[in-house]
């Protein structure tokens, strides 16, 4: 058997050995994955904004191209570490506020046209069985998104009803698409634990 | 190389010099639910009366959930998803916490609560401090117990699984914005013997909920329930216009589909929403 030198294929190798580990149990292998794991982000997070955010802003952005408008982002950013000191911790409310502020009106921009021509597309003319099935499962799924409306009247509670049966048939079909992606994931696993590191396998 | 003048050309001339082409329905749309959200959240703060909101299924599963915990002297894990702060579902997630934390307070239950966004752990630190100081327990709250595992979604996931098999909370309430990280989450929490409560509008996880979850709170769900949760006043008036909206869009789609089968060619109500 011809097991690969490559010192790179072998780490890989054994992390994924101890992430599959714990499939039999939680245990030391894949506690020490876990942790190496959860470390190298936070480190590779920094090290990744260090160079590519906040070094070129102020060595090129600021001091060569002298954009020191620069400078007012960079300080509400920086306003968010006030919540270390209790007495200016309000200051943290600032960076949060602009960044949810921007969600809001982002979506509120692009949302609403898109909402018409789902709208239109359910003008449907029944002239086919399943034009007929898609608008029944639309309007009863809407109806059970009723909130404010009681289900005692037959309509809106056959309605929902009906929506939720709906639902429930599309959730079974996106579950079984997802369980055969998954297999993939897993399939694409164990062909590098093959081929690459036990070299079992040649194409 | 194409010509940004010669795109600018060909462009139809705007409705009233201001609207690119069918943009003034959904501008007038957009601004009517605003105005309607406004009066019904006015009114709501004013105490005066606006349209209930039914009780949501599962939602004293969240109550059940905590009060399991403290019988068997576990903690409670509360994860908001790993959306941004400023995604919708991660906001609807901020009542739910705060009313999960003053219960936990209340009941000397610890809570631990994981994220995967800073923003939002920054927020969430706030709540949960902010909840026990409500309970009159501000001496309970402890800050490692709201935690930032990682801004990566796989780290993010590993280090809660790990945290879920040491410290083995008896109930998981996993409320937000989830992605593929649902299933696995899930499947531990049942490994643990954790009451699991799901909440999401990514209708490509809804399935795990659905399969895993002992409760799930589907799609417009989530935020019925953290107005109903929470009777704060914006989420109740946001609520209640949505459903007016939604109500309305139910109408036109009757009203458009009728249309549609006495002309399917020339429908002017298409007409008037997608062109106009």
């Amino acid at each position: 058997m011809l097991v690969t030198s490559d010192p790179m294929i072998w780490t890989g190798a054994l992390f994924t050995l101890a992430v599959f580990s714990y499939l039999y149990a939680e245990n030391p292998a894949w506690r020490i994955a876990e942790h190496i794991y959860v470390g190298m982000t936070a480190a590779y997070t920094v090290a990744y904004q260090f160079h590519n955010t906040i070094k070129p802003t102020i060595m090129e952005d600021m001091l060569v191209d002298g954009s020191w408008g620069m400078l007012i982002p960079m300080i509400v950013g920086l306003l968010i570490y006030t919540r270390y000191f209790p007495s200016v911790s309000f200051l943290q409310r600032y960076p949060l506020s602009l960044w949810v502020g921007y969600g809001a009106g982002l979506v509120m921009a692009y949302a609403v046209p898109p909402l018409m021509t789902q709208i239109v597309g359910n003008f449907r003319t029944f002239d086919s069985f399943d034009n007929v099935v898609y608008w029944i499962a639309t309007v009863c799924t809407l109806i059970y998104f009723f909130f404010t409306v009681k289900r005692t009247n037959p309509v809106i509670k056959y309605g929902a009803a009906i929506g939720r049966w709906a639902m429930m048939i599309a959730f079974g079909v996106s579950f079984g698409q997802t369980v055969i992606y998954r297999y993939n994931l897993f399939l694409s696993r164990m062909e590098y634990l093959l081929t690459d590191w036990l070299q079992l396998i040649e194409y | 190389m194409l010509n940004p003048l010669m795109i600018l050309a060909d462009l139809p001339p705007p409705t009233w010099g201001i609207f690119a082409e069918g943009q003034v329905i959904p501008f007038l749309f957009g601004t009517a639910f605003v105005v309607v959200v406004y009066v019904l959240i006015s009114r709501a703060r004013a105490g005066e009366p606006i349209p209930e909101i039914r009780k949501i299924a599962g939602l004293d599963a969240v109550d059940e959930a905590i009060g399991r915990a403290t019988e068997m002297g576990r903690p409670v894990h509360f994860g908001p998803g790993i959306g941004a702060v400023s995604n919708a579902q991660t906001i609807a997630a901020f009542a739910v916490l705060g009313y999960v934390a003053k219960m936990c307070a209340q009941y000397d239950t610890q809570l631990i609560q994981t994220n995967r966004n800073i923003y939002v752990y920054a927020v969430n630190e706030e709540i949960v401090k902010q909840s026990y100081l409500e309970a009159g327990r501000p001496d309970a709250y402890n800050p490692d117990d709201v935690r930032y595992i990682s801004g990566f979604q796989w780290a993010y996931c590993a280090g809660v699984l790990g945290i879920m098999e040491r410290e083995k909370p008896a109930a998981n309430i996993m409320y937000g914005s989830w992605f593929a990280e649902t299933m696995i989450f899930l499947e531990v929490g049942n490994i643990v013997g954790a009451i699991q409560i799901g909440a999401t509008t990514n209708t490509a996880q809804l399935p795990f909920f659905i399969a895993a979850a002992d409760y799930t709170l589907i799609g417009e769900e989530m935020f019925a329930a953290s107005a109903y949760i929470s009777k704060e006043p914006v989420l109740r008036g946001t609520v209640v216009g949505q459903d007016i909206f939604r109500i309305l869009i139910f109408a036109i789609i009757i009203i458009g589909t009728i249309l549609q089968q006495i002309d399917p060619e020339e429908n002017p109500l298409a007409r008037i929403l997608t062109e106009f």
